[in-house]
């Protein structure tokens, strides 16, 4: 009775997911009402800094009044707490995902499915290319040193596997970017593309060469893992009796290892390769943006922090505005990370010379206007 | 060889002479001495005359000066009281003695003295380059002029333009007359301000890099371990408890779990952040809240095997209580599991500190390391090539991770005999 077993895991998935999005939304109400309604009083007062020259007192205090409660309403301040938690978790859940008030697609929608839809692809370019690789690289090392445990590469690779155990991923990709972007220019510095784009087919081969450099860090740092892991499972299942048995029978080893182990030893890492192809279409919130990924990590990232439309451009003038003007709990993160993104058409000799102006040291953080799209782009 | 400063304490003052942006003393080897290191003389030889009401405080500090690039500056600091007339003459290699300063202080109360005798001399180094000079000085050089470059130069023609560094012993010779009954001057000491620092250099504010990264240690470890005993403890508890009721239990502690196995953990941090002042405790809380769920899996499948073994059956049959079995019966077969689980979960806990810090989410008060790459990121670090503000800090976040990759690995195969090798 697989099916029945099949569909009490469905029921239960679906329900931890419901769970989850009432939680998120809980959340972010709660945490985010007393910020928004800051943000509301500073909006507003900006808005009146530059109408006091033109308006009498008393239609000032009206401009403000009227201001006050159309951001109230746009935001949904006015209505229960509980409500409010109920109904942004039941239009999350019913894919209405509303509009994003700070970040456009590339066509200009606001759309949070449109916006989402476009970055997924990126994601998968980015990160299930990087896991495909480390799967094939890590699955064929890892039976290679099963088959010799001890060996001269069994250790080194087991010793390698501890080493970067609690590497991680982002601070090689600053190592990296530093070596390999800055000192000698193999790489750009990051971004999916050159600005202004190269057309045909040099706009493939542009966009490989922005794909190489974190693909390359995330499957160095990947495969090992993955190997030891293999590994395990393989040297697990070549002590099993039945390998003795096949061994015995005079089989060649090659068909001991692939028609005997690798049967027994493929379902879990198969598993665990799906889950991770799986896993890696969510992106990474700090990889992608020392990246400048435009994918659901930065969007992630913008949504819950920035109050500030996303610029992929990346100009020296974007990266004075992050510092002067943090904009929410995650600003003060991006700004930092975009620090080492000076604009394209800079070439790397010269950069290395730009110094930029000290930050204000530890941005103040204030959070702005968190948008419906936040709940649902992490969940 | 004289060391840098040690000690990294609250007092902010501490790097208030180091050089900024300034990388490792080591340098110097790669790159045939061109860089002055950063020197502190902190043991002049002093010599005390009394008479009567006044005195006559000096001091010889003694440098050798051996490396192309002159230092930045050097800075006398003192802790005086009194009337005092202050002077101080700069004996060079070649023989030739220059006044750096003479000045009257007077200090009604006890003063912390910080003087940049570079920055005071700066009409001396101009006198002292005039006769090797043709002509009369254009503005432009008197502005510009920097009078290290002018005092730890080979006095000869051109000395402004291109200077020949001259190299040798050099003696700052203090003198200091002191008028008053309880005037004194103590703690003398000169600062040699150069262009590279220490072991691993300083940040954009001058502070100590190496500092920084061993007092990262004791945090790290701190952070890692309470993280990794508490959410580890936490799961085989969890874990076992699940398995040994069984039924509706298990079935609710196993959707509990799931949904937290599911959320993710740094966008509900960032979010927490944004009302709670990011602090350490807050931190390792939300650590232990996420991390928690780690070996839940494992354990509740171990437990279900202990649950069937014949001696929980003989306990139960005693009449034993759920909480003595799941304590002294099941418990203890997990002891080994738990504390290789526990250190393969310190270096998870260690890099999430540092990621949450790198985005600025960290507690700004203690230093760890992830700070402190947040601080480099912050700069433009990569930008400038400041390597040794990126690589130190997260080569011992992997050092750490490595460290305890060897203990739990280890605890693996020893608890997985199919794993051994020989």
């Amino acid at each position: 009775m697989y099916w029945k077993y099949a569909v009490r895991r469905l029921i239960h998935v679906a329900l931890t997911y419901v769970v989850i999005i009432f939680i998120f939304s809980a959340l972010f109400n709660t945490v985010m009402e007393t910020t928004l309604r800051a943000q509301i009083t500073e909006r507003v007062q900006g808005e009146i800094v530059s109408r006091t020259q033109r308006m009498a007192p008393e239609q000032l205090a009206r401009f403000r009044e009227e201001r006050t409660q159309h951001y109230i309403k746009l935001y949904h301040l006015d209505e229960p707490v509980a409500l409010r938690i109920f109904w942004r978790a039941v239009r999350t859940l019913s894919f209405d995902f509303g509009n994003s008030t700070i970040i456009t697609s590339s066509s200009g929608e606001r759309k949070v499915s449109v916006i989402v839809a476009e970055a997924i692809p990126r994601t998968i370019l980015l990160f299930t290319v990087a896991v495909l690789i480390d799967i094939v690289v890590g699955v064929a090392i890892g039976i290679k040193q099963a088959q010799k445990p001890g060996g001269s590469l069994d250790r080194a690779t087991s010793m390698a596997t501890m080493v970067v155990y609690g590497l991680p991923t982002w601070w090689l990709a600053m190592v990296l970017i530093m070596l390999l972007v800055y000192k000698i220019a193999l790489f750009p510095s990051g971004g999916m593309h050159s600005v202004p784009p190269p057309s045909g087919f040099a706009y493939y081969l542009d966009f490989l060469h922005h794909l190489a450099l974190p693909v390359l860090t995330l499957v160095v740092v990947g495969f090992w893992g993955r190997a030891y892991l293999t590994r395990n499972i393989v040297l697990g299942t070549l002590q099993e009796d039945f390998i003795m048995a096949a061994r015995a029978r005079g089989l060649p080893e090659s068909k001991v290892l692939y028609g005997h182990t690798m049967r027994t030893a493929a379902p879990p890492i198969v598993t665990m390769a799906t889950l991770s192809i799986l896993f890696s279409i969510g992106g990474g919130l700090i990889f992608e943006g020392i990246f400048s990924w435009p994918g659901m990590g930065r969007i992630a990232a913008t949504e819950i922090g920035a109050g500030h439309p996303v610029q992929h451009t990346h100009g020296h003038r974007n990266r004075r505005r992050h510092q002067a003007d943090p904009g929410g709990p995650f600003a003060p993160a991006m700004a930092p990370l975009q620090m080492s993104r000076p604009q394209e058409s800079v070439p790397a000799r010269s950069r290395t010379r730009h110094r930029p102006p000290p930050a204000a040291g530890r941005a103040k953080k204030t959070a702005s206007f968190p948008t419906r799209t936040a709940v649902t782009l992490i969940s | 060889m004289q060391h840098p400063r040690p000690g990294l304490g609250e007092n902010i003052t501490y790097w208030e002479d180091n050089p900024k942006n300034a990388g490792p003393s080591w340098v110097n080897w790669f790159t045939g001495n061109r860089n002055t290191p950063q020197v502190f003389l902190r043991h002049p030889e002093v010599g005390e005359e009394k008479k009567g009401d006044s005195q006559r405080v000096t001091a010889v500090f003694r440098y050798r000066y051996s490396y192309s690039a002159p230092p930045k500056d050097l800075i006398y600091r003192a802790t005086a009281k009194g009337i005092m007339n202050l002077r101080v003459r700069l004996l060079r290699p070649d023989g030739k003695e220059l006044g750096l300063l003479d000045k009257v202080y007077v200090l009604n109360s006890e003063t912390d003295l910080r003087i940049p005798l570079g920055k005071e001399a700066v009409n001396r180094a101009l006198e002292f380059a005039q006769p090797y000079q043709k002509g009369a000085l254009t503005t432009a050089t008197r502005e510009t002029l920097r009078s290290m470059s002018v005092f730890f130069a080979q006095a000869r023609p051109g000395m402004l333009q291109r200077p020949v560094p001259l190299r040798g012993p050099y003696e700052i010779k203090v003198t200091a007359v002191l008028v008053g009954k309880d005037a004194f001057l103590r703690g003398q000491q000169l600062v040699v301000a150069g262009d590279v620092f220490g072991l691993l250099g300083t940040d954009s504010w001058g502070r100590d890099i190496w500092s920084g990264a061993i007092a990262g240690v004791k945090w790290a470890l701190l952070i890692g371990l309470v993280t990794a005993a508490v959410s580890v403890a936490v799961g085989v508890l969890y874990g076992v408890a699940s398995a040994y009721f069984g039924g509706w239990v298990d079935a609710l502690l196993m959707r509990i779990y799931d949904v937290f196995q599911s959320i993710p953990f740094l966008p509900v941090l960032i979010v927490v952040s944004a009302v709670f002042k990011p602090s350490f405790w807050v931190l390792i809380f939300m650590m232990c809240l996420f991390f928690w769920v780690g070996p839940v899996r494992t354990v509740r499948s171990i437990g279900l095997q202990l649950r069937e073994e014949t001696y929980v059956e003989a306990a139960r049959a005693l009449g034993a209580s759920g909480r003595r079995i799941i304590f002294q019966h099941m418990i203890p077969q997990l002891v080994p599991y738990a504390f290789a689980s526990m250190a393969l979960a310190v270096p998870g806990a260690v890099v999430s500190e540092a990621t949450v810090s790198l985005i600025g989410l960290g507690d700004a008060t203690v230093v760890t390391w992830g700070q402190i790459l947040h601080d480099a990121m912050a700069n433009g670090a990569a930008l400038q090539g400041m390597w040794w503000w990126i690589v130190p800090p997260g080569l011992l976040i992997a050092l750490m991770g490595m460290t305890f990759a060897f203990v739990g690995f280890a605890m693996d195969t020893i608890l997985n005999p199919k794993l051994r090798t020989r």
